[in-house]
């Protein structure tokens, strides 16, 4: 990732075992999320590592008797936010605007399905094609909710915004994700 | 009537106060289009769940070796020592200097306005005189912080001396 990088400061036995905790206990969860997010095994390794560093770097800071999942999932959708929003000076049309018509990947003509474009074109498992038809805060709020099952207030939270924006967008990305669904399921046996 | 989407998505999430709550669901149980809406959303939201069960990953132990490889490279920063152990010994140096500074720069070490006489000073020592004179009763004692400090005590001690001397050879 490009994330630029504070210094890290040398291990004290307090923030080893912090951090070997952190892993031991929280890293398939945050690993898991960080994969949804990005549909990659190579950049959700890297963020899931760059994550880490921050949660070692930041260790004192975290309050004891909150969700250390909700912080590590904060931390990540940050730093995902970070790099798509470095990536989207480069990439522009890979970036669909929330409030934007959805344009399936920007570029692409509606005149064709887009679904089957995407079903096509696409590698992973379902969920990584389906969730690749949202934009990114569209994602983050189904992975959420739907899979990580937080209320309204605890995604709030973690995205930094209102209540109202994480219901349009859970709202709006069910929408995107109805035909997607409903045709994988008639196709499975 | 008919509940938006908006709404059927709150209450498939357990978003609504219980009073809402209730009213969507005693009309989900009778409104066709509605509960068909429902179950399109909550058939999204299980085939979701069910896949990413489906598609869950172990943690790659190569992260973690990453990460403990970036912590052992750290450096210390500029002021890294202040967060060790070397605390005490940086701190009571600076304690120190502190002590220092306070000191000298503090008025009375280097000549600046002297202290004034404090009321309090003057009653204590008024009280004390008054209960060692013998004179007390004639009349006023003036402090000794008032008395002219270029007359010599000893002057004083001799009028006071020869005032009692007097006084007795008259009584005689």
């Amino acid at each position: 990732m490009g994330v630029p990088r504070k210094p890290v400061e040398p291990p004290t036995p307090e923030a080893i075992a912090f951090l070997e905790r952190a892993m031991e206990q929280y890293g398939k969860a945050a690993y898991n999320f960080a994969y949804r997010l990005t549909a990659n095994e190579a950049d959700a390794r890297d963020l899931t590592q760059e994550a880490f560093i921050r949660v070692y770097r930041a260790w004192r800071s975290f309050q004891p008797g909150t969700s250390f999942l909700s912080w590590m999932y904060r931390i990540i959708t940050n730093l995902h936010r970070d790099e798509l929003r470095r990536k989207k000076g480069r990439y522009q049309e890979e970036l669909p605007e929330d409030n934007a018509p959805q344009e399936f990947g920007g570029s692409k003509p509606l005149a064709t399905d887009p679904i089957e474009d995407y079903m096509a074109g696409q590698l992973g498992g379902p969920l990584a094609r389906a969730l690749s038809l949202l934009s990114p805060d569209q994602r983050q709020v189904i992975v959420l909710a739907d899979i990580e099952e937080y209320s309204y207030q605890e995604i709030a939270d973690i995205m930094g915004c209102s209540i109202g924006t994480v219901r349009s967008r859970l709202h709006r990305a069910r929408a995107l994700l109805r035909r997607l669904v409903l045709r994988e399921q008639q196709a499975q046996p | 009537m008919h509940y938006d989407l908006e709404t059927i998505d709150d209450y498939l999430h357990g978003e609504l106060d219980e009073a809402h709550d209730a009213a969507v669901h005693a009309h989900l149980e009778t409104c066709v289009p509605c509960r068909a809406a429902y179950d399109e959303n909550a058939t999204i939201r299980d085939w979701i769940r069910a896949a990413a069960d489906a598609e869950e990953r172990e943690f790659p132990g190569q992260i973690s070796a990453r990460v403990w490889e970036t912590v052992r490279a750290a450096k210390p920063g500029p002021f890294a020592f202040l967060r060790t152990g070397w605390r005490p010994l940086v701190g009571l140096p600076v304690a120190a200097a502190l002590a220092f500074a306070l000191y000298v720069g503090h008025p009375f070490a280097h000549g600046g306005p002297q202290p004034g006489i404090a009321a309090s000073d003057l009653l204590l020592e008024h009280d004390a005189q008054m209960a060692d004179n013998p004179l007390a009763d004639h009349g006023m004692v003036v402090p000794a912080s008032f008395v002219d400090s270029t007359q010599p005590t000893s002057a004083l001690i001799e009028a006071v001396d020869t005032t009692s001397a007097s006084d007795a050879s008259d009584g005689r």
